[in-house]
């Protein structure tokens, strides 16, 4: 089976989150997810803290400063106002989010001052999550894509996915998605989302 | 000598640490954690590291001791609870890099060393139960020329700094 057409099976069995640890991204795909998450805890190689949907709801955080952090939170009426256009990363432009709380609230403490940084917290119902469709990197792959986008690149890549996952390439050990088209907007606007400041 | 969260990049063929307040919007995900040398290249005894707590009406911040406890870990004792830092496994040449910024603090002259907490997750613990998180040095409290006016209120369609030789995203 091809590298390619193996990734497709992944995507089509899965469409489901999981942390991918040190796994490679096609190991995950054969093995049931209930079951994967407990040898990934029980080998130590992966606690609660490291799956943001550990409890169902996928609990993500995006750091910033308070201004941006409540015009995207929005109104229950009338919704939120991210824009996933905008904002850039590690895997090229867009918006991002990450699975650790308190890497998100120095992010925001540190680029915008103690009073005006915050945390922009989403907590996002588990179902229409893993409706969308997912490229899960591996350590190795994130840094390669990480060190692929150079100038133009970095500001100027996407793919058809809706959100790419992976490894904090920085710091590993913290998990970051990048939300890239429409529906994942949707989805993060929606109603299906708790959008809150923190 | 403070704890300095900072981040690291390649700007100019110079290879080093920046303030993350001087980066704006493009500041990455993730800011490391950051010390400096004595003028012999040691670590010091001991470092002051700010933690802010979070509270209705903002952000308090305390300063608290982050203490070293052999060759290359440390430690940072909080009222009930301790986390552990230690040296950042890097090339040798990555391991001492000097601030490349146009900020001024005292120990932005030296060269300083990247740690990591051990256990990350223990920060994010302390933030969930305790609203606590580690901020090592204020950048407005005591930064000279650190001015938060990259916080505008658009967010620019920008991309990161230029991510360096190995790959890592300063």
């Amino acid at each position: 089976m091809s590298s390619s057409s193996r990734r497709t099976a992944c995507r089509g069995r899965l469409g489901l989150g999981l942390f991918d640890c040190a796994f490679g991204e096609f190991r995950i795909a054969a093995r049931p997810i209930a079951k994967l998450k407990w040898r990934l805890m029980k080998s130590g190689r992966c606690d609660q803290h490291r799956l943001p949907w550990n409890c169902g709801m996928p609990k993500l955080y995006h750091g910033t400063s308070r201004a941006h952090a409540t015009a995207m939170c929005g109104s229950p009426n009338h919704g939120g106002t991210i824009n996933v256009w905008q904002g850039g990363g590690e895997f090229g432009r867009r918006f991002y989010a990450q699975s650790s709380i308190s890497n998100a609230h120095r992010r925001g403490y540190l680029t915008y001052g103690g009073q005006n940084g915050a945390v922009l917290v989403l907590d996002i119902d588990d179902v229409p999550f893993h409706a969308l469709r997912f490229w899960r990197l591996t350590l190795n792959r994130a840094q390669q894509l990480n060190a692929q986008l150079t100038g133009v690149a970095r500001s100027s890549f996407v793919t058809s996915d809706d959100v790419i996952i992976g490894p904090l390439v920085a710091f590993p050990h913290i998990e970051q998605q990048k939300f890239q088209t429409q529906n994942a907007q949707n989805l993060l606007n929606g109603p299906e989302t708790q959008r809150s400041v923190v | 000598m403070f704890v300095h969260s900072l981040v690291k990049l390649t700007e100019r063929s110079q290879h080093g640490w920046r303030a993350p307040v001087e980066l704006g919007d493009a500041a990455p995900q993730f800011i490391s954690f950051v010390v400096p040398l004595g003028t012999d290249n040691e670590f010091l005894g001991e470092y002051t590291c700010e933690i802010a707590r979070i509270t209705s009406h903002g952000r308090s911040l305390e300063a608290r001791k982050l203490v070293k406890a052999g060759s290359d870990s440390f430690v940072l004792e909080l009222s009930n609870d301790k986390v552990w830092f230690h040296v950042r496994g890097v090339g040798r040449d990555e391991r001492r890099l000097p601030y490349i910024g146009k900020l001024r603090h005292d120990d932005f002259q030296g060269m300083l060393t990247e740690i990591e907490p051990e256990d990350s997750s223990k920060l994010d613990s302390l933030c969930e139960e305790q609203s606590l998180f580690v901020v090592g040095c204020d950048p407005e409290k005591h930064y000279q020329d650190a001015k938060s006016e990259k916080s505008g209120t658009s967010i620019p369609a920008q991309a990161p700094p230029t991510p360096d030789a190995k790959g890592l995203v300063g």
